[in-house]
């Protein structure tokens, strides 16, 4: 088998180079560690000033609250009215609880004092949820009101948070990093692969040799698709005994579909590599479809937020289906009857950037 | 064993090739000599098929390869103008994976790579990375490599470029013994006297052959006579007169303490440049190689 030559010459050509083996394989478990921690959409500590122009004690009670909340520090406080407007200005603080005291005038007494919620809205995301938790201390801190004088709601909605109960963002973020570590490393040794070969001038020593074009490709994809399974595999370990994160479906459906993915991922490496006329070339237009690719997998934010005209773009983006499908084993523990509709979308996508590379290396290798 | 007829080759509007009609005879060796850029490699990769050309026919063994350059490399081994191996894989290991896409078979792949780095002396390198060998090894273990399918056809694009004399001595001690085995060798080069030791020279410019034959056929048919002159006099002052006679423009340059003159026709140089001493040399193929390029 002379593609086995091959194979074996691609792997020793990465194993001596001993910067690209820790960036192999020691990179993975400090990018998911790091991504682990950082990239979390839960919020804590937020900034907090609070501007109490209340006497009530109601005021008293949510300021206590919000106090002793995590998910907030109570960074200013005063009482006296102009200084709301100076505390989000500089930016000492995200949220601003301004409270006022309102008369009932045809029974003058103090009803529950008026609440104004500011926050800084340009971290949008951390101003919307941070205003649904301030407003569920206010709405408790009623109930608990109506409660001690004998009255309750009539009816009340009991959220139950299934196959993620605390509400972690690393699970969320977990199995898609796996998907993300797949995608980066064989991304990035494939596409630069047969660039190499040309600016080294060892292409011509190929082209001459009996084998064909259809040898190269695969002795190009083989060793990136191992290599990807082997840091596939450090970040499964280091996700599920670092972070605690459930495994709780199969390892084989697993392993199905990132060869499925692998094949989508790595003919598409292939192609920039065919296309580009250097390393440099080759590396921008990895990342540039990199970033693509990730922005729009679902795995940051929802594939449902990208508006209806660009929609497509993320339906012939294979790391979605990916993120998809690896977040339906991981955490739901779904079998392939869950997932089949997207493992057969993701094998489409393969099928069609299998046959666009190769035609194109084909082309490539008879010039 | 090759001949090629009429090839050319356009590269937008330059022609690269322009119809070159050349014979690489057996067993001997062949070198193409000409300035960078004149197409040398070109046609080597036209040869092998890495470039398609635009006409013209190449004939091996007398008869027309149709298009089915399987049959060029299936008896060729060609080395490309610029080291082209795995600068990241040991010397070894290089010419194993060579030898085995080559599909030669481990026994004889052992026994060949034992016997090409006893004698190229690349022996005590075996586990040395490409990437660290000298300019000169580097050429060895490319030939080595090409070596190791037992090509009877040996093509070379200016092996001996940006190589130390020492090692260019030595790389054509084993390009001698290669033809001693009877293989055909054919190769380029800028450097003229390197192309002293071919059987068959070309001379190639602007893609075009100026000219070919062995140094014998090519020095018979010179037309012109070269002459060392020891100028009486100051040389600067002589040659300040020989540039502005029209006669002798641009044929009499000056070398060390002589002034060597091609002469073409009748007339003796001697007669128009004083001199102590003159003295009618062969010429080398430099001068005829300067001398039609002139005449171009």
């Amino acid at each position: 088998m002379k593609l086995r030559h091959l194979v074996r010459k691609e792997l020793i050509e990465i194993v001596r180079q001993k910067e690209l083996l820790f960036l192999l394989f020691v990179s993975p478990i400090i990018q998911i560690v790091i991504l682990g921690y950082v990239v979390s959409s839960d919020i804590r500590n937020v900034p907090v000033g609070i501007v109490n122009l209340s006497r009530g004690q109601t005021a008293a009670r949510v300021i206590e609250r919000v106090r002793r909340s995590p998910l907030f520090s109570v960074r200013r406080e005063s009482e006296r009215s102009e200084d709301y407007a100076h505390y989000l200005k500089k930016g000492e603080v995200k949220a601003v609880l301004v409270f006022r005291d309102a008369l009932d005038r045809k029974r003058n007494v103090l009803k529950y004092p008026e609440v104004q919620v500011l926050m800084d809205g340009i971290d949008s995301n951390t101003a919307m949820i941070a205003a649904g938790y301030f407003n569920g201390i206010i709405r408790d801190t009623i109930l608990a009101d109506m409660e001690k004088s004998g009255r309750g709601l009539p009816v009340a909605g009991r959220p139950v948070f299934r196959f993620n109960p605390q509400l972690r963002s690393i699970n969320t973020m977990g199995p898609g990093i796996v998907a993300f570590l797949l995608t980066i490393i064989t991304m990035f040794i494939t596409s630069a692969s047969m660039v190499r070969e040309k600016e080294q001038q060892t292409l011509d020593t190929l082209l001459m040799s009996p084998l064909n074009s259809l040898e190269i490709y695969l002795g190009k994809a083989l060793p990136a698709a191992l290599i990807g399974l082997v840091d596939m595999a450090i970040g499964l370990v280091v996700v599920v005994l670092w972070f605690g994160i459930p495994f709780r479906g199969s390892l084989f459906h697993l392993l199905l579909a990132a060869l499925v993915y692998l094949a989508a991922i790595l003919s598409y490496a292939l192609l920039i590599s065919v296309l580009s006329a250097s390393t440099q070339q080759s590396m921008f237009f990895a990342w540039f479809s990199l970033i693509l690719f990730l922005l729009m997998s679902g795995f940051f934010t929802p594939v449902s937020n990208i508006p209806q005209p660009l929609s497509f773009l993320a339906a012939i983006n294979p790391m979605r289906y990916l993120v998809q499908i690896i977040r339906e084993i991981f955490l739901k523990g779904n079998g392939i009857a869950y997932f089949w509709k997207d493992l057969l979308a993701l094998g489409a996508i393969a099928v069609t950037l299998v046959s666009i590379s190769l035609l194109n290396f084909k082309r490539f290798i008879s010039r | 064993m090759v001949r090629l007829e009429h090839i050319s080759k356009q590269f937008g509007a330059i022609r690269a090739v322009d119809d070159v009609t050349l014979d690489i005879p057996g067993g001997a060796i062949t070198i193409l000599a000409g300035a960078d850029g004149a197409g040398k490699s070109t046609l080597f990769k036209m040869l092998v098929g890495l470039a398609k050309k635009d006409a013209g026919a190449i004939l091996l063994d007398g008869t027309d390869i149709n298009g089915d350059y399987s049959r060029v490399t299936a008896v060729c081994g060609y080395m490309p103008e610029r080291f082209s191996l795995y600068s990241d894989l040991s010397v070894e290991e290089n010419m194993d994976f060579f030898a085995a896409v080559q599909q030669v078979p481990a026994p004889r792949r052992r026994e060949l790579k034992e016997r090409l780095l006893q004698r190229t002396g690349m022996a005590p390198f075996r586990r040395r990375r490409a990437g660290a060998l000298s300019g000169g090894m580097k050429q060895k273990l490319a030939l080595s490599s090409i070596l190791l399918s037992s090509p009877r056809l040996i093509i070379l694009d200016e092996p001996t470029t940006g190589v130390d004399p020492l090692s260019r001595i030595e790389f054509f001690a084993i390009i001698e013994d290669l033809k001693k085995e009877g293989r055909t060798i054919v190769m380029s080069t800028p450097y003229l006297d390197e192309a002293e030791k071919g059987d068959h020279i070309v001379f190639i410019r602007n893609g075009r052959v100026m000219r070919q034959d062995s140094l014998a056929g090519l020095r018979a048919s010179f037309p012109a006579r070269l002459f060392r002159i020891l100028p009486a006099g100051n040389i600067f002052e002589v040659m300040r007169q020989v540039a502005a006679d029209p006669d002798l423009a641009g044929r009499a340059h000056p070398r060390g303490r002589y002034i060597r003159c091609l002469q073409t026709g009748a007339g003796d140089p001697g007669e128009r440049i004083p001199h102590l001493e003159m003295v009618e040399e062969q010429p080398t193929l430099e001068d005829m190689y300067i001398y039609y390029e002139r005449q171009a």
